[in-house]
């Protein structure tokens, strides 16, 4: 593990300094702090590297069959109805009151979380979402797609991958979605397969000429370059059509005996001047100029496609990187491209940065550019945020820049300190007070589509709990912005709006119960509530939208699903169901701030906090003392209006299996025409399964939700949100919806 | 005659190896509790152990001390009104080539809840009867509080942990008992 690195290296390093240093030079030890720092490694592995994402952890699962439908909240669609439709009960009454409309059009009570969603460009009517998908019984790739605004969604589950030469019909579990469009409108589904009994993964990409309703299925070839083979005779496919990587297993068990591909993510843009189109061989990956026998022309397309992604292996966790000119038919050989920096310690080679998560990329439509945003766990304890650049289309990287520290090591985690968790059957992640669902600090980096003075202009959100502590999750979300491609970096800017204050050093700091001294208070203070899973995009005008999960409108509730959850350790009233929130802010004028720049102009200040600042390079990692002042605890002015999207709660100890998991990210995509889609998960169809035997019983169930409004224009808090609270406090499984063969008369 | 010694010992260990009473491993989802064991509580999850179910510490390997396999069910009170005695009862199992090796995975119970109790200001607890030996620990505060009595019979250990906001240690053994039972009968 990275961090077992780090700390033997550390170890190795003190041992040594004190030998070089012991004759009498002054030695600046961490003595001299106020407190000092237990590492985060305290018997707990889970605490320190790079976590894995998506679906991965439940590569078990085998979900029941729901033989009646769930309910159906949500659904606009006018298909025939099923024959012994339920009643519907209040919460079901309730949750059809607003205009959220469900996505997934099964009437089986699978779950569908982590969310993505595109709009194309050459049709802003055509939507087209992406999630994992359980409806097959196991995690699958879900896509949702609509042709008329959003009115009404086509849906299925993408086609699975195959391998050459191999005896089965396809490559098992999948998940991680991530959709993009080309400017030409045509749609490519990114995401993870895996094989649920080996090590055997890869990330593909299929595509969509038809606004989502049909894919490509992606092929892992066999045989040499020239004589390349897909599937059996008669497959039309081109060899390696839609692989982006993919590595067999050597030992047919699952024990990392070879990479793992992970936490994918994709964007579009055009080729940077100067940047010819390339196609790859099928198996050597050799570049193969366009316009040749190999690479005609004509699949060449008009934007080129990346995809970044996460490789788990021998304990680091490279960000890698693979493009493809011709519409996802080939792609290059990975590269690794999350560098070293002076503020990575514990890497593998000095400063590497290699262990890291949560990639996101994104170009500038109008020069090419390339930014990719990242995690960083090469830290002796708070994480970071990092930023690469590429300006030749991917070759070579500029960077890491340092973007912010990441305040996540202090978030409740299932294992000793939320043992309630672990008996939930959550293993060893970041948890939010009152509930077990997993949550991570990552978001994403989106350019500015602008160009011209605008095009070196980023913004990036993330999440952590820098205002809250392991005993009262308080995760907030938060903006930092760069005005010269990446290099610098301005901010925090916190973006939810609701009250919320940084713990003093008498209440313990964000620290308490995590270093030496900081003692937590007898009963866990209120700091304010929950913002998770932050995502932003940008309108073609500047209008900045971010969504994010909230739990601000729940303020006194004490009744849940899980009781000791609820209460333990130590929590507070409130801040336990869940809503989806928007928050936006327009950006109209720029200027270039740099690393020297003494104040920040006021052309370059729009959509920032009162807090907010040119960001200090480090020149070591990182480590903010315990008690120090952190910016984006005391805000006063807030930019972004806040409003709720989603127009009931959601209880998400009903998303799956008993609570644990509802997915790693959200999602936002701003059409050319300035409308805002929103696409998330939510559990108000979800009910309690205690009834239901079995890990992955029918009624826990998360769906799949849009909404749409104006790119400046999404409007505040709604009362009629937080209609009929109580209810979905505790909501039972309507007996109808089990298996009427299995059910107790 | 050092090294005949050596060869006599480890053919009378291998010997004893092979004499020695087992469990084995297709026995593994009968292992756990099971609904009739815990009447009017409803089970929510059960199957073999998987990567989210291992704890952090020296028993998250799961190849570890050559691990045969490892089975879990977990149970709540089927009437969400109950908030006395226990609310959540995990039963764990795992198998091993060897009283031995289960033995170390014994151990590294201990090694595991010592860190929890060391982190979460509870105990270990004294002398508990279950299985061919056994260990006890408690932790939690406020409301929440967990007993856990890990045990090891024959080449399992196996494991009940109990949550409740009014729980005692006898909850716990109570259904390690019963769990033991169903060891002791697999035990061939």
């Amino acid at each position: 593990m990275p961090r077992r690195i780090w700390l033997a290296r550390t170890l190795a390093a003190v041992f040594v300094a004190t030998i070089v240093f012991s004759g009498g030079a002054s030695i600046t030890s961490a003595a001299e702090d106020d407190v000092v720092l237990d590492p985060k490694v305290i018997g707990d592995p889970d605490e320190n590297g790079a976590p894995p994402s998506g679906t991965i952890d439940f590569r078990d699962v085998d979900a029941g069959n729901a033989l009646t439908e769930c309910p159906q909240a949500g659904s606009t669609d006018n298909q025939p109805k099923p024959l012994d439709q339920r009643a519907k009960d209040k919460v079901e009454q309730l949750s059809n009151g607003g205009n959220d409309v469900k996505t997934n059009q099964d009437y089986a009570c699978f779950p569908q979380d982590e969310t993505s969603i595109a709009i194309n460009p050459t049709n802003p009517k055509n939507a087209i979402g992406g999630a994992n998908d359980y409806r097959l019984g196991w995690g699958s790739s879900g896509f949702y797609a609509t042709t008329d605004g959003g009115n009404h969604w086509y849906d299925g589950v993408k086609p699975f991958p195959t391998v050459a030469g191999v005896a089965r019909d396809h490559i098992d579990g999948g998940g991680d979605p991530s959709i993009a469009f080309d400017r030409d409108g045509i749609a490519y589904y990114n995401d993870l397969h895996f094989m649920r009994e080996n090590d055997e993964s890869g990330i593909f990409v299929a595509r969509s000429t038809n606004g989502g309703f049909t894919w490509s299925r992606p092929c892992v070839p066999a045989g040499t370059d020239a004589a390349a083979v897909c599937g059996g005779n008669g497959d039309v496919r081109r060899p390696g059509d839609g692989t982006v990587a993919y590595t067999r297993d050597n030992d047919n068990s699952v024990n990392g005996s070879v990479p793992a591909h992970d936490k994918n993510y994709m964007t579009t843009g055009p080729r940077p001047a100067g940047v010819m189109p390339t196609c790859f061989a099928p198996i050597s990956k050799t570049p193969i100029a366009a316009g040749t026998a190999a690479c005609p022309t004509s699949i060449i397309g008009v934007d080129r496609l990346y995809v970044t992604w996460t490789i788990f292996f021998q304990g680091t966790a490279t960000i890698n990187l693979s493009y493809s000119d011709d519409r996802a038919y080939s792609w290059s050989a990975p590269k690794v491209i999350s560098g070293s920096a002076p503020f990575c310690a514990g890497g593998v080679t000095t400063n590497g940065c290699d262990s890291n998560q949560f990639s996101t990329p994104t170009v500038n439509p109008t020069t090419g550019a390339l930014f990719v945003a990242f995690e960083n766990f090469n830290t002796p304890d708070e994480n970071q945020y990092l930023v690469v650049r590429s300006t030749d289309g991917g070759a070579t990287f500029q960077g890491p820049f340092f973007v912010s520290t990441v305040f996540d090591v202090n978030y409740p985690r299932s294992g000793a300190l939320r043992p309630d968790c672990t008996a939930r059957g959550q293993g060893g992640r970041n948890v939010l007070t009152n509930s077990c669902f997993r949550v991570n600090s990552g978001g994403n980096v989106v350019v500015d589509r602008r160009g011209g003075d605008f095009a070196d202009d980023l913004y990036l959100v993330f999440s952590d709990n820098r205002n809250g502590q392991r005993v009262s999750s308080n995760t907030d979300v938060f903006l930092f912005t760069s005005k010269d491609g990446g290099t610098t970096w301005i901010g925090p800017t916190r973006v939810n709006d609701d009250p919320s204050q940084q713990p003093t050093v008498a209440q313990g700091t964000r620290d308490c119960g995590r270093v030496s001294g900081r003692t937590c208070p007898a009963t866990a203070q209120n700091f304010g509530n929950d913002q998770w899973f932050p995502w932003i995009d940008i309108s073609y005008k500047g209008d900045l939208n971010v969504v994010f999960y909230d739990r601000r409108l729940d303020t006194a509730s004490t009744a849940g699903e899980w009781p000791t959850s609820r209460a333990a350790p130590n929590g507070r009233p409130g801040n336990y169901l869940v809503w989806n929130f928007g928050a936006q802010c327009s950006i109209t004028t720029t200027a270039t701030v740099t690393a020297t720049t003494t104040t920040i102009p006021a052309a370059a200040r729009q959509c920032l906090g009162d807090e907010a600042a040119i960001v200090a390079v480090p020149t070591s990692s990182p480590n903010p003392a315990s008690g120090a002042t952190i910016p984006g605890g005391a805000q006063t002015v807030f930019p972004f209006q806040n409003f709720n999207v989603s127009d009931t709660p959601s209880n998400w100890d009903y998303t799956f299996r008993a609570g644990i998991f509802a997915g790693d990210y959200n999602n936002v995509a701003v059409g050319r025409d300035q409308n805002v889609w929103a696409f998330w998960t939510d559990a108000r169809n979800g009910r309690s399964a205690r009834q239901q035997s079995g890990r992955n019983p029918i009624c826990e169930q998360s769906d799949v939700f849009s909404d749409q409004y104006s790119a400046n224009g999404g409007g505040k808090v709604s009362n009629s949100a937080t209609q009929g609270m109580d209810l979905y406090l505790v909501t039972p499984c309507p007996l109808e919806a089990q298996d009427k063969g299995a059910k107790e008369k | 005659m050092r090294r005949v010694v050596i060869i006599l010992a480890a053919l009378a260990a291998i010997s004893c190896d092979a004499s020695e009473q087992r469990i084995a491993a297709d026995q593994l989802p009968n292992l756990v509790l099971q609904p009739a064991d815990l009447p009017s509580f409803s089970q929510f999850g059960l199957g073999a152990q998987v990567t989210a179910d291992a704890h952090a510490g020296p028993r998250k390997d799961p190849a570890r001390f050559g691990r045969l396999g490892g089975w879990i069910a977990r149970y709540r009170p089927a009437d969400a009104s109950v908030r006395n005695g226990p609310l959540v009862v995990e039963s764990r199992a795992d198998l091993f080539p060897s009283a031995s090796a289960a033995k170390q995975d014994l151990d590294a119970y201990s090694t595991e809840y010592e860190t929890t109790i060391t982190r979460s200001s509870g105990k270990k607890l004294g002398e508990v009867a279950v299985g061919d030996e056994a260990r006890a620990f408690t932790f939690g505060s406020g409301s929440d509080f967990f007993y856990v009595v890990a045990w090891r019979n024959a080449n399992g250990t196996a494991s009940v942990l109990v949550e409740g906001s009014a729980v005692t240690i006898d909850d716990a053994i109570l259904l390690a008992r019963k769990q033991s039972a169903r060891l002791a009968a697999a035990t061939r």
